[in-house]
Parts: structure tokens; sequence; C-alpha cells
């Protein structure tokens, strides 16, 4: 998060200052990449490029605070993945490591793994993000964009078009199977 | 727990910063406001097209209309999809009604010469290099592209008497040109929605490549080849 000097920050960029772009990129995309490795794991560098590139030509036109830019940058990159499923869902496989099982994509039009590699041993980003992967899509998905895209439970409604206290309850129950996982893991804190 | 959370939010990785130097492209390569026609050194084509666009200036439509001296008439022809000068009032063979714009993928004459035409405009300097080399490549040679241009044929519907040719855009998919490893097929897929034969914003504008109408205007080349370029973004032309 860049905090209080988001504003200025924003207007500089969309400016043209590249150093002020520099900050909101180098803020957005780790946060980005994360919550796609969860929702898209097969695709998630070419739809963050492809995110930035969409959200650099509508940056001039772009107006709110910190959690709007985020949501829109959220926003934008979920829609491209979207995208992404359904014209998977159209084409058949050409490759089998390439892309993604077809029908995962029609559990609510994510793409989720459904196995995950987990190395509970050493817990760092990319267990983290197998971990949550192992959760049901929405609850995935709700952990990622609460916790690393940093939107409030509002904004992640609006964004899934779900009402807020259906993102609580997933919210809720999502950390709740992290941590049986944990547990059944043997890892307590 | 509350490792995991924590680790979802460390500092990132060097790898999840390797998306920078595409990023910064796109950044650098965003129209804000048209520059200035750029002087470059090269051959006749670039003058004749800087002539023709200052001649038309921003003035929309009629002035593409037959107004200008034959030799620059043609060349705004091949360029933009202006009336022909020796046939101003008829349809081109083969002109469908429907307005096409080159598309990404169009390796044809027209569309080279039409990217650039714009490059040598609206481009960056690595744009314009591109757009140069594949011009004189395609045909032969520095000294045969003025001739070359003025011989492609527009592939699609020339403008039908009357009509205004208003607003082109430069092919989309030079905005935004990626260099890092996902777009690049990109540059190229995404030319529709040059709606160079009516008014309006032309009738592709969804971006060609079979991604689904981004009126966003989002999309760069996929190098995966789903096709996944095209730009539809009304904000990525120019009126001339």
């Amino acid at each position: 998060m860049i905090g209080d000097d988001f504003a200025a920050i924003l207007k500089a960029a969309q400016q043209g200052d590249e150093a002020a772009f520099s900050r909101l990129w180098h803020d957005g995309h780790p946060a980005l990449l994360r919550y796609l490795r969860v929702v898209a794991p097969g695709w998630y560098e070419d739809i963050a490029a492809e995110t930035w590139v969409q959200v650099v030509r509508g940056l001039e036109r772009f107006r709110g605070d910190e959690q709007n830019w985020r949501a829109w940058l959220f926003t934008t990159a979920r829609r491209r993945v979207v995208d992404q499923t359904r014209h998977q869902a159209r084409r058949p496989a050409t490759s089998l490591d390439a892309l993604p099982d077809p029908t995962l994509a029609e559990a609510g039009g994510m793409l989720v793994p459904d196995t995950a590699d987990v190395a509970l041993e050493n817990i760092d980003t990319r267990a983290a993000i197998a971990v949550v992967s192992r959760l049901p899509p929405l609850q995935a998905e709700v952990i990622m964009l609460r916790v690393v895209a940093g939107l409030d439970t509002e904004r992640v409604a609006r964004l899934l078009g779900r009402s807020p206290g259906a993102i609580r309850i997933a919210s809720h129950r999502g950390l709740q199977r992290l941590e049986d996982l944990l547990a059944e893991k043997g890892v307590t804190r | 727990m509350a490792s995991v959370l924590a680790a979802l939010q460390a500092p990132p990785a060097d790898a999840e910063l390797a998306g920078w130097s595409h990023a910064l492209t796109a950044y650098r390569s965003r129209a804000v406001v048209p520059p200035a026609p750029r002087r470059t050194h090269r051959p006749f084509l670039a003058a004749a097209a800087a002539v023709a666009l200052a001649a038309l200036g921003s003035v929309t439509a009629a002035a593409y209309a037959g107004g200008l001296p034959g030799g620059l008439q043609n060349l705004a022809h091949v360029m933009i999809a202006a009336p022909a000068a020796s046939s101003s009032r008829t349809v081109a063979p083969g002109a469908s009604g429907r307005p096409v714009g080159p598309s990404g993928t169009d390796g044809s004459a027209y569309a080279m010469c039409k990217r650039y035409l714009y490059a040598e405009h609206y481009g960056t300097a690595s744009q314009q290099a591109v757009a140069y080399r594949n011009v004189v490549r395609a045909a032969g040679g520095p000294g045969r592209v003025a001739a070359f241009c003025a011989l492609a044929k527009h592939p699609g519907a020339a403008s039908p008497p009357g009509r205004r040719v208003g607003q082109t855009q430069p092919p989309a998919g030079h905005h935004g040109k990626p260099t890092a490893k996902p777009g690049n097929g990109g540059n190229g897929n995404g030319g529709n929605g040059n709606g160079g034969n009516n008014g309006g914003n032309g009738g592709n504008n969804g971006g060609g490549n079979g991604n689904g109408g981004n009126s966003n205007g989002g999309g760069n080349g996929n190098g995966g080849g789903n096709g996944n370029g095209g730009n539809g973004n009304g904000n990525g032309g120019k009126k001339l």
C-alpha cells in the first residue's frame, strides 16, 4: 500500500512521471501476481501484463483513492481471467501442460488447481499461495482479495457480484479451513 | 495461520518484479496527446506523408475527398483510405461497404504502409524503426518504399462517394507495444478498429483477433497464439 502519498503519486503518474508510475506498479504488481496465481495459475504472468497495459490506457481517466485504485486494478485483472476462461473453454486444449483443464473453468468460472504441492515445512509466499489454492474457489479468491489486494469487504463484494454478508462468510470459512489445513499438516502457528 | 497470512503479504521476490520493463514500455507508449509530426531522414514516403498529413491537419472528412493534388491524393488513398484521386466518385472494386482496417496479422502491403505512416507520426522511435524495417523489406529496398506503398491496394472498402472518411486511428497495436515475454505477438494484433471508411469507430471495434470485445481497450498481443490481442479503445484513435 502506498498510503498518504497516493493522491500525489497518482496525479504525477497520470501526467507522465515514470517514477510515480513505477511506485504504482511496484506496489501493485506483486499483489496482482499472487492473486492471479490463485485464480488463474496457468496464466498469471500474461494476465498481469495485460492488466497493466489496460490500466495504463485508462490511467488518465481514473479518479479515486487508493482503495478505488486497487479495486480497479483487480477488477481489470479479474475480467481478463474471466475472458481467458471463456476463451479456453471454447477451444480444445492444444498442449496438455500449457492449458488448464477446461472443466475446471466451469467451477465458478475460475482456473483453480485441484491439487497443490505444498511444502509446509517452510512457509513462504509460494507455499502460502499453494495452501490458499486448496480452498474452494470463492474462499480462496476472497482471502486473496482481502489479504493480498487489501480490499475491504464492500469492494470485494462488488467485485465478485455478491453481498457483503456472503463475502464475510466466505472469508470466515476460508480462514477456518486454512487453519484446518495447516493443523492437519502439523503447523500450529 | 499468522505465518500464512504474513507470507501472503511478504515483500516481493525478484521474480515478481520481472514484468517491469513490459509495463514501463506500455506506459511510455501510451498516447496522451498526439505528438507533432516527426521529422526523419527517411525517403520520399515520409516527406510525402508528412505533407499529406500536414495538409489535412486536424480537419476532418471533407479535406480527404479528392482535395489533394493527384500524387498525394493517391498516397492518402493508400494510407488512409481516402478516395483515390482518379476515381473520386467511384467505389473501388471489391468494396464491401464494410469498413475494414488492417488487421494485425495482415501482412499486406497496405497494412504495412499504413503502419509505417502512423509510426512516423505517432510512434516511438522503436516503433518507427520496426515499421520502417518491415516496409523496406517488403518493398525490396529503401528507394522502393514510395512506389511500393503507392501501389498497395486497400484491402477493403474505399470511401463511397460523398461519405466522410473522417476518423482514422493508428493501428491500435502500436500502443503499449510489448517488449517482454507475454506480448511479442501483439504489436500488430489489434489493428482492427480503424474506422477509416465511415465517420465512426469502424466495424471492428473489439479488436480483431478473437478477443471478446474489449471496449476498454485492453488486450495486448498474447504471444501464446490465443489471439488475445486487439484494442478497441476509442481513445486510442486520433482524428486527423
